[in-house]
């Protein structure tokens, strides 16, 4: 089974929004993976900015979820700082190490760059509507150029 | 949980009512009462209380934070959410 890495904001606004895309990711025959620095985030903004029920949410979710250990090497989060703003640097690690096929994430501005995916290569880096609905145009829109030629070159 | 208005009754009213409607909150039915037209304080099953309070310890006593972690996370700002909510619209 092809394995998803979810971060920050797919997890939660997943638990926010029922009827989005992130939310549709845990009804399609893919595992999703996270990280604990990924959850520890999430349930923190959980916890601080939603409701009693959406923790409750968030609880179900994440037993769907296979959970990789964070303990990121150094020098990996290392690398990913010269491709990727700080915040996100420890996410861009925990996918890499996780070796998901899949990096599914919401944060257009830092991770859809070429830099960041060709860090994490072989890792595709999607939005959860790209994956669902349209994702071989949806890569090329995000990285000029198409999935075959982007396998061709990661060769 | 819904509200019905048939729940709402004034304070001043409940008074001389109190043993009927403390017969009538049973499970989840519940009674609000109201002082100056707003809701005030609720009667309610004792029963449903308790439960209600042992779910929520549950629920909060559950966590996946790591404690080593959790300096380094931070808090989301309300623009973010709301650009990562209008992406993940279908």
């Amino acid at each position: 089974m092809k394995q998803a890495f979810l971060d920050s904001s797919v997890l939660f606004t997943a638990v926010n929004s029922p009827t989005g895309g992130s939310a549709k990711l845990f009804t399609l025959p893919i595992q999703l993976v996270t990280s604990t620095f990924v959850l520890t985030e999430v349930e923190r903004n959980v916890r601080e900015k939603l409701l009693s029920h959406h923790l409750d949410r968030y609880f179900i979710l994440v037993k769907q979820m296979k959970i990789v250990e964070g303990k990121s090497d150094t020098k990996l989060i290392e690398k990913a700082k010269k491709v990727i703003v700080e915040k996100d640097s420890l996410v861009l690690a925990d996918a890499k190490l996780s070796h998901a096929e899949y990096l599914i994430t919401l944060d257009l501005k830092y991770f859809f760059t070429p830099q960041a995916q060709k860090f994490l290569k072989p890792t595709l880096i999607l939005t959860p509507k790209c994956s669902l609905k349209k994702f071989p145009d949806c890569f090329n829109d995000r990285f000029g150029f198409g999935v075959s030629q982007f396998r061709k070159q990661r060769q | 949980m819904q509200l019905q208005p048939s729940q709402f009754i004034p304070i001043t009213e409940a008074r001389t009512r109190i043993s009927e409607l403390t017969k009538s909150v049973e499970g989840d039915t519940y009674v609000v009462l109201t002082k100056g037209g707003k809701p005030k304080a609720a009667l309610v099953d004792i029963a449903y209380l308790q439960r209600l309070q042992n779910d929520l310890s549950k629920l909060y006593k559950k966590t996946y934070i790591d404690p080593v972690l959790l300096p380094i996370t931070r808090q989301f700002s309300d623009s973010e959410i709301q650009e990562w909510e209008k992406e993940d619209q279908l």
